[in-house]
C-alpha cells in the first residue's frame, strides 16, 4: 500500500481483470469530481519528467484502455489510474535523472568546470541529481516564507507525518490544519503547475 | 553508466507529493474548482480538455490495436509463425459472459450435454479461437466503417 491509499494492481480478492469494455465503461463512468483531480494529481506526478500538462493522463489512459496494465476486478478507476499514472513517473523520472545527469556531467566537462567531490556523494552525476531536489526542497520552503504555519506543515510533509503528529508538530487544530493545508496545496499547485521542475 | 538511487532531498519530493495528492483526493469538487479559478484557469474548459484527452486516449488505443492485429496478420501471411496467441483467459470470459446473458445458447448446452454431446476440450477450444477471430474481424470492419 502506498501512503496515498492507493493499492497497487494486485488481483482483486475475487480474481480477474477488466475486459475492454468493462474498462471503457469505468473510464466512462468517472465523474466531473474525479476528472478534476485527475487533472490535479498529474500536476503532481510532472515533477523530475520532461512531460507537458496532458501528456501523462493521455499515457495512462491509453496503457490502460490497451490492457498495457492489468486491471483488477473491483479496483476502484481513480485508484487504478492513479495508480498507473504512478507506475509511469516513476519510470520517466528515473531515465530523466539518468539523462539529466549524463547530459550535465557531459556539460560540466565541456566547460571545463570543477567537479565537487565529497564523501557524502563522490560520484559528479549523483551531486548534479542531489543538488537539484535539495534545490526543490529549498524552493518549496521558500514559497512560504513568513508563513511557520505552512512552512512546518511542509515539514512534517517531508518526514511522512500524518494525523495527530502532523497536528502537534503544526500546533493547530484538525479544523486549522485543514485551512493550512488548503493554503499550501493552493499555493504549491500555482507555484508549480507543470511539476516541480527546476526553473 | 553509473546508477542513478535517490537521494534524502529525493525522499522527501516523494513524501511531500504523496501528501499533496492526499489533499487533492481528500478535497470536494467545489474546493478543486475554487483552486482552478484561484490559478486564473477556467474549470469548465479544464473538464472539456479531460472530456477530449479521455477520447483521444480511446482512438488512440483502438488505432494502436489495429495496428498490432494488423502486424500480427502480415507475420501470419509472411509465414513467420511468431503470431502472438490471443488470450485466452480473456476469450473464456467473455464466452462465459455470452452464456449467462442468452438463456437460449446456455440451455441448448445443457441439452447436448444431457445428450451425452457436452462440448470437449477440442469444442472449446475451437469455439474460443472463433470468437477471438470474430473480435478482429469485428474491429477491422469498425475501422473500415469509419474510413
Amino acid at each position: 500500500m502506498s501512503q496515498t491509499g492507493l493499492v497497487g494492481s494486485e488481483p482483486a480478492p475475487s480474481g480477474g481483470f477488466l475486459d475492454s469494455e468493462e474498462i471503457v465503461a469505468a473510464l466512462d463512468s468517472l465523474s466531473v469530481h474525479d476528472k478534476f483531480k485527475l487533472k490535479e494529481v498529474e500536476k503532481v506526478f510532472l515533477r523530475g519528467t520532461d512531460l507537458s500538462a496532458g501528456d501523462l493522463l493521455h499515457e495512462a489512459m491509453c496503457a490502460v484502455i490497451v490492457g498495457d496494465r492489468k486491471w483488477p476486478c473491483g479496483l476502484a478507476p481513480m485508484a487504478f489510474i492513479i495508480q498507473t499514472m504512478r507506475s509511469l513517473t516513476s519510470h520517466k523520472r528515473a531515465k530523466h535523472r539518468r539523462e539529466t545527469a549524463d547530459g550535465g556531467a557531459a556539460q560540466d566537462a565541456a566547460d571545463g568546470a570543477a567537479v565537487m567531490f565529497s564523501a557524502k556523494a563522490s560520484d559528479p552525476e549523483q551531486i548534479l541529481i542531489e543538488q537539484e531536489s535539495e534545490d526543490t526542497v529549498s524552493a518549496i520552503q521558500g514559497c512560504f516564507d513568513g508563513d511557520e504555519q505552512a512552512q512546518m506543515l511542509v515539514l512534517g510533509w517531508s518526514e511522512g507525518c500524518r494525523g495527530k503528529e502532523l497536528r502537534e508538530l503544526v500546533g493547530v487544530d484538525q479544523a486549522a490544519l485543514d485551512y493550512v493545508i488548503k493554503r499550501v496545496r493552493r499555493a504549491m499547485l500555482e507555484r508549480y503547475p507543470h511539476g516541480w521542475k527546476k526553473a | 553508466m553509473t546508477a542513478t538511487k535517490k537521494s534524502p532531498a529525493d525522499e522527501q519530493l516523494d513524501r511531500i507529493e504523496d501528501a499533496l495528492i492526499e489533499t487533492i483526493l481528500n478535497s470536494s469538487e467545489a474546493e478543486l474548482r475554487e483552486d482552478m479559478k484561484a490559478r486564473g484557469k477556467d474549470p469548465d474548459k479544464c473538464l472539456a480538455e479531460i472530456d477530449s484527452l479521455i477520447a483521444r486516449a480511446k482512438t488512440d488505443a483502438a488505432k494502436w490495436r489495429l495496428e498490432r492485429a494488423k502486424a500480427e496478420l502480415q507475420d501470419w501471411r509472411a509465414g513467420k509463425g511468431n503470431v502472438v496467441g490471443f488470450d485466452r483467459e480473456a476469450a473464456r470470459a467473455k464466452f462465459e459472459k455470452i452464456r449467462a446473458r442468452d438463456p437460449e445458447l446456455a440451455s441448448k448446452m445443457l441439452m447436448a450435454a444431457r445428450n451425452g454431446q457436452g462440448l470437449s476440450d477440442n469444442d472449446m477450444e475451437g469455439m474460443l479461437e472463433d470468437l477471438a477471430k470474430l473480435e478482429r474481424l469485428d474491429g477491422e470492419d469498425d475501422e473500415d466503417g469509419k474510413k
